[in-house]
């Protein structure tokens, strides 16, 4: 279990360190951070990450002793990575695979700094890649717009199409992306988010890989870690920390709720599909991530679909993008309750479609609330009022998702439509 | 989910290119990848996991053995993993571009270049399954060859073994009243220095008592155990004898049990880790001046590897080569 949240320990500095390279010592908190998270890559790629606390560790600390600690974190992966490199010299494979026919999207409304951040990113690696073939095409989809400021935004950055969708909910702006991009592979990122360096050479050698794949997630990671909030929903696991690459079909071996627990394989601040499946599947349901008070449910039910569908997902770490966490405890405590909700309302609603599948649905959704329940007791006898708080509101919002939530969701975005015209 | 019976065993080995991957299956499968012999990783496989392409092969392939292949490489000349207390060292060949497997290759060899000094009689424990003597006995051919001793040790009723066993040059018959005695009884017999012992239902692999030999070079190693996998996964006994063998695995390093390992253990050391008779071999003198295996006690084995351990005794696991269990529905 974490430390309990007491008192400040923000902010903390992100560090990277390449395990190919020889390490040298390490100053801790050199402009004042508690402590330091490292991303640990080997040839670039994500193979874990160290958290280094200055009270452990004091302010420097030793090659030798940060050389053992890179290993127990990022060993195994590395030394697998370092593997696969051989075996692919040796079949003499392993040459950069050409870029995707691509589109990446950022569903946006109304936060153009964000946006210039995450487009300047995503220029760069276009940049980045031109020599491996044709260009990628960046979306922006501008939802509801109450002003000029995201068009604007978009624009400033030339070759940046921009859509408008005037139907409010973050569903309704994928299926615009959708129905505006001709290319097989449609990439999603948050509009908070900017994509690693390495984001698209790993999704180009995921594609070249499994190119019947109907979708890629990726890791998320923070951006910061300045404030306690931004520590705590790190700490307590963020969007995930899975450093292993996985490949996922309909079935999964030792896994009886498979695909029920799907949400285990990312979220949709970084993840991409193959539109043909998209299409196939009937594009995102319009009655989930509409904005509150369901904010939430879109990407884990994407998922499921692609996965019920008989496609496979391919989890990579590489695909790597770092997040900007919600900066203060009531957003953060907002975010749990949406998890909780998504999480219930995308079980009912699949389990009611398909009753075939609720028994795992259901068995999902008791080990989730057996967990939650479990670490909030834990919390509450740590005395971490943060924490207990967090996890009880992922506890409501899993009772509120689960009791009607879904047919709520499904009349607002009826008479939605309806004010639109749509 | 844990798919039903029947499963495919597949073994693929690694150093040869990766083209013998299968592309389809009709059963779940267990993989197991090998390296110059040297196992370095178990898989599960579904028949809905296949095709892989090329790539997805070299990355599954990876994710099983990479782990194991650079631990092995690391260890290089020390070629043990010390049970007691130490981790490997970090991987100073990922500093560069340094290839696992050459490493890999040197410190493989480090292993089988050990001598071999000890004579070495082999005990096949027959108490259940006769009717798998004769491929036992197949497999340890090359052993009876080479002029080692094979002793069977079974019930006084299986009057036919006898005449199966004659068939083997060098091969005794012995009979004892319980599986327990049984031990004692091969123990006693042996003329080896080192006792190996293996179960009826096990099929050593080639170079099976060479490798486990050449641990005893260090003199005071007393005991060393291996590698058990399975042959069979046809039916539900042989899936759940392989799911839960009873002891930790799968353990694809060599390791060290130095008699610190019996220390700092709250409800008594694990020493069932070492290994247990379906394939492990024993310093013969070590073992009599220990009292042999007490038939008394609930685990006569664990009971003697404690008893050789307190007396400073230092013990391996070597994975190097394996005996398979053909284990049948009857339980072992």
């Amino acid at each position: 279990m974490a430390r309990p949240i007491v008192g400040s320990d923000a902010p903390y500095a992100l560090l990277e360190i390449e395990i190919t390279e020889k390490l040298v010592p390490l100053v801790l908190g050199p402009r004042g951070e508690h402590g330091a998270h490292v991303l640990v890559r080997h040839r670039g790629r994500p193979v874990g990450r160290l958290w280094l606390e200055k009270a452990e560790h004091g302010e420097t600390i030793a090659a030798d002793r940060l050389d053992s600690l890179v290993w127990g974190v990022a060993g195994k992966q590395a030394a697998i990575l370092a593997t696969g490199d051989v075996l692919l010299k040796r079949e003499g494979a392993g040459i950069p695979s050409p870029t995707p026919n691509l589109t990446i999207t950022v569903c946006t409304r109304n936060r153009a700094a964000l946006l210039r951040r995450c487009l300047a990113s995503l220029v760069a690696l276009s940049d980045g890649h031109r020599c491996f073939g044709q260009q990628i095409d960046v979306l922006v989809v501008d939802n509801a717009p109450p002003d000029d400021k995201t068009r604007e935004a978009a624009q400033s950055f030339p070759g940046v199409r921009h859509v408008v969708e005037p139907v409010p909910g973050l569903n309704f702006a994928r299926n615009r992306a959708l129905a505006s991009t001709d290319r097989p592979w449609l990439a999603f990122i948050d509009d908070d988010a900017v994509a690693d360096r390495h984001w698209l050479d790993c999704l180009a050698n995921g594609i070249a890989a499994s190119p019947d794949a109907g979708g890629f997630t990726g890791l998320v990671l923070p951006l910061f870690l300045d404030t306690e909030a931004q520590l705590c929903f790190e700490r307590d696991g963020g969007f995930g920390s899975s450093f292993a690459t996985e490949r996922v079909g309909t079935e999964r071996w030792g896994d009886r709720l498979h695909p029920a627990n799907a949400a285990r394989l990312g979220t949709g601040a970084c993840m991409v599909f193959s539109t043909d499946v998209l299409r196939a599947v009937g594009g995102f349901d319009e009655a989930l991530d509409t904005g509150p008070p369901l904010p939430t449910g879109g990407d884990i039910d994407m998922f499921y679909q692609v996965l019920r569908a008989g496609y496979r997902l391919v989890y990579l770490p590489g695909l790597l993008a770092h997040h900007e966490h919600r900066r203060d405890m009531a957003g953060l405590r907002a975010q749990y309750f949406t998890w909780g909700q998504g999480l219930a309302v995308v079980a009912r609603k699949n389990a009611e479609a398909e009753p075939e599948m609720s028994r795992r649905l259901h068995g999902m959704l008791r080990r989730w609330f057996g967990n939650t329940v479990q670490r909030l007791l834990l919390c509450i006898a740590g005395r971490d009022i943060h924490r207990s708080a967090n996890l009880f509101a992922e506890l409501r919002g899993g009772v509120v998702g689960y009791f009607g939530e879904y047919e709520r969701s499904q009349t607002r975005i009826a008479i939605r439509k309806r004010e639109h015209g749509t | 989910m844990i798919p039903p019976a029947p499963w495919d065993i597949l073994e693929i080995d690694v150093a040869e290119n990766l083209a013998s991957m299968p592309r389809s299956l009709t059963r779940p499968a267990l993989v197991i990848f090998r390296y110059q012999g040297a196992v370095l990783g178990l898989a599960h496989l579904l028949p809905s996991e296949l095709p892989m392409s090329f790539a997805e092969a070299v990355a599954f392939v990876a994710g099983v053995i990479g782990g194991t292949a650079v631990e092995l490489a690391h260890l290089g000349t020390a070629d043990v993993q010390r049970k007691a207390g130490i981790t490997p060292q970090p991987a100073a060949g990922l500093r560069s571009d340094i290839n696992p497997f050459d490493r890999l290759d040197l410190a493989l060899a480090a292993r089988r270049a050990r001598p071999l000094r000890l004579s070495a009689t082999i005990v096949v424990l027959m108490w259940n399954r006769p009717a798998s003597l004769s491929a036992c006995l197949s497999a340890l051919g090359s052993e009876a060859e080479a002029g080692r001793e094979v002793i069977v040790v079974g019930r006084a009723t299986n009057s036919d073994s006898n005449s199966v066993v004659r068939k083997l040059p060098g091969a005794r018959y012995l009979t004892a009243p319980t599986v327990n005695h049984a031990r004692n009884t091969g123990l006693q017999a042996a003329a080896g220095d080192v006792v190996l012992f293996t179960e009826v239902d096990a099929q050593p692999e080639l170079g099976w008592a060479d490798a486990l030999l050449r641990r005893f070079d260090e003199p005071e190693v007393v005991l060393a155990g291996g590698l058990v996998l399975p042959s069979s996964l046809t039916t539900e006994a042989q899936i759940a004898s392989y799911l839960d063998p009873g002891i930790p695995w799968p353990r694809l390093l060599p390791l060290a049990f130095d008699p610190e390992f019996l220390d700092g253990w709250r409800r008594g050391p694990p020493i069932w880790e070492i290994g247990a008779t379906a394939n492990i071999a024993v310093r013969r003198n070590a073992a009599l001046s220990a009292g042999g295996f007490d038939t008394t006690a609930g685990s006569p084995e664990a009971a003697l590897w404690l008893r050789l351990l307190r007396a400073g005794g230092h013990a391996r696991f070597e994975p190097l080569v394996n005996s398979h269990p053909n284990v049948t529905p009857v339980s072992r």
